[in-house]
């Protein structure tokens, strides 16, 4: 609506503009002819020697090219000489009287397709004001040519608002019909149904938002997802060891036992809470993991000593396991990562080598530089992955065997925290797996030589 | 329902009053007429400017010409009259009204002799049934004549072709 205000309100100052502008064109042409005209004539008139009536007709009928509608010639006074429309007396129009003060004058009105022009000049001889020169023009003709053109432009302009209007109407009428699908969409996503589309064909911009708006939805609807399966998930593996809990204890108040069973049952209680709070410290990390990462954080380090301090810390578990840890380490891998990052990476993988190894198996812990990339690679000799299980042993709470690994007090989150920690500081992980072989996990990170500046001598 | 019938009878009442309040005006106004300050140029305007007064302030023509010769009460009118002009006699006879001024009067020559006397001439063919102004000094000349006589006639303050051409 306003940009319809808008274009009527130039296009009403276009045609004022227009109107104004073509009557100023045949003022000023106006003007000047009948000026010239009037000028002439007093010129011929002042070389007259006497002012009479006879003297001037026959000047008038000399000049033969003057048209006008009526002639006055005056003198001084005011008194009229010679007048096309035979009149006698004074004549005492503005005109006259400006003229007799010593001034040109022309004067013009338009009004219904009829233009009236007057043109006065004083008539001198020997410098001396002798009287004066009135002629007036009552055109038709110029002032219909006029009021034509008014009526085009008019026309014109009219035909364009109404044009303008109706493209306005329908443009709005499309516009506010796809600005309205998309206003109900998002009260259709606000009700919960994140799987609804907006359908916007087209190439502008609505379309362009519409695309956007169901991208975000797609983004939300994954996100609610896996929100959902994550919500499901933790309660799930949180209600278990609570149940085990809830179970041991009840037995203990409800059976008489003796004091061994008692402390079996309560040692029982303890791995299960123990387990619990592992379970919490897990999510508790990939849930930061999984904000923005903090660059402040990371430094260029070598990986072989850290790699080589989570070796030594499960040299024991993987001892009491019966898993002999067989590790080559080369030094020249630095990377862009923070230790803590590493050492979470290096410890997930190397415990789980060991917790899903068969009893007298090995674990070879390899870390080489290839080119520009290092990549640390932790191989078992356990029971393997099976391939349809290979593609989701990275998401959370995912358990391949789920028995042995509750056994063992896995959460199925360690893998889950590996690929976060890993993809957060530009790494890549993959695994390769045969049933009954072992599994290989390689980890690869870009490698930052460190440039050691010499001192100047 | 009444209301409206009350506002149409006081609506009728409104009009009827400001026509007679209209009539009441047409029927005391006369007219001074003087010169226009600044010269109009208009379809309707003469170089003579009107100036509408009362004339039931007036007792007599002597009185109101007395009045006029004091000059216009608008500031965009000027008075066409050497200072000092007074009126020394009037006289009517049949259809000529004779007017003497003081000799102030034949100081002025030219146009503005014959704007002051189309003025005084204007202003009482409207003052009077007199259909002849004559206008003379008290001992000078006017414009080198005795007198100057004036009529509707011989005054062409309009210019109208334009009526006749149908505007």
């Amino acid at each position: 609506m306003t940009y319809v205000v808008i274009t009527f309100v130039v296009l009403l100052f276009l045609n004022v503009y227009c109107s104004q502008v073509s009557m100023q064109l045949f003022y000023n042409n106006k003007e000047s002819s009948m000026l010239e005209k009037a000028q002439m004539t007093a010129n011929e008139i002042g070389n007259l020697d006497v002012l009479n009536n006879a003297a001037i007709e026959d000047v008038i009928d000399r000049i033969g090219s003057l048209t006008f509608t009526r002639l006055v010639v005056t003198d001084a006074n005011g008194r009229i000489i010679f007048d096309s429309d035979r009149s006698t007396g004074y004549a005492l129009f503005p005109q006259i009287v400006t003229a007799l003060e010593s001034n040109d004058v022309f004067t013009w009105h338009y009004r219904n397709g009829v233009m009236r022009s007057v043109a006065a000049t004083p008539i001198f001889q020997s410098d001396h004001i002798s009287g004066c020169v009135y002629m007036m023009e009552y055109d038709t003709e110029q002032g219909q040519l006029m009021d034509s053109l008014q009526r085009n432009i008019f026309t014109v302009s009219l035909l364009l608002e109404i044009g303008l209007l109706l493209f306005a109407y329908a443009f709005s009428h499309r516009y506010s019909r796809r600005l309205r699908k998309i206003m109900s969409s998002m009260q259709i996503i606000q009700e919960g149904d994140y799987t609804h589309k907006v359908d916007l064909p087209g190439r502008d911009e609505l379309s362009v938002l519409g695309a956007e708006f169901n991208d975000l939805t797609e983004r939300l609807n994954t996100s609610e997802n896996k929100r959902r399966q994550f919500v499901s998930d933790a309660s799930h593996e949180l209600k278990t060891p609570l149940a085990t809990i809830k179970l041991l204890s009840d037995s203990i108040l409800q059976n008489e036992m003796d004091t061994e069973t008692t402390r079996e049952f309560v040692t029982d209680i303890g791995n299960e809470a123990d387990r619990l709070t592992r379970m919490a410290h897990k999510l508790l990390s990939l849930t930061k993991n999984e904000g923005n990462p903090s660059e402040m954080e990371a430094e260029i380090i070598y990986m072989a000593p850290t790699i080589d301090r989570v070796v030594k810390m499960l040299s024991g578990l993987a001892e009491s396991n019966q898993i002999t840890i067989q590790a080559d380490l080369t030094n020249d891998c630095p990377v862009l990562i923070s230790e803590d990052d590493l050492y979470q990476i290096a410890f997930n993988l190397v415990e789980n080598g060991i917790k899903y190894n068969i009893s007298g198996g090995m674990l070879r812990i390899s870390l080489h530089r290839s080119q520009d990339m290092a990549a640390l690679r932790v191989s078992d000799t356990g029971m393997g992955i099976p391939p349809d299980a290979v593609g989701h042993v990275f998401e959370r709470f995912y358990r391949v065997d789920k028995a042995r690994s509750r056994q063992s007090g896995g959460s199925g989150l360690g893998l889950a925290i590996v690929r976060s920690i890993v993809e957060r500081n530009n790494g890549e992980i993959s695994l390769q797996s045969t049933v009954g072989k072992g599994t290989v996990f390689t980890v690869e990170f870009p490698c930052f030589d460190i440039v050691e500046e010499e001192d100047e001598i | 329902m009444k209301q409206i019938t009350f506002l149409l009878i006081a609506l009728l009442l409104l009009l009827s009053l400001a026509s007679c309040s209209n009539s009441a005006t047409v029927e005391n106004q006369v007219i001074f007429y003087y010169q226009h300050a600044q010269p109009k140029y208009d379809v309707t305007d003469s170089a003579l400017a009107a100036e509408i007064q009362d004339g039931s302030a007036y007792s007599d023509l002597e009185e109101a010409l007395l009045s006029y010769l004091a000059g216009p009460a608008s500031s965009s009118h000027v008075s066409p009259f050497p200072a000092g002009v007074r009126l020394i006699s009037l006289e009517q006879d049949a259809n000529t009204l004779y007017l003497v001024f003081s000799d102030e009067l034949s100081e002025l020559s030219g146009l503005k002799l014959t704007i002051a006397c189309c003025c005084i001439a204007q202003t009482c063919l409207g003052l009077t049934d007199a259909e002849n102004i004559c206008i003379s000094a008290e001992t000078g000349l006017l414009g080198g004549e005795r007198s100057i006589t004036l009529n509707e006639s011989n005054m062409n303050l309009l210019d109208s072709t334009q009526q006749a051409n149908g505007e």
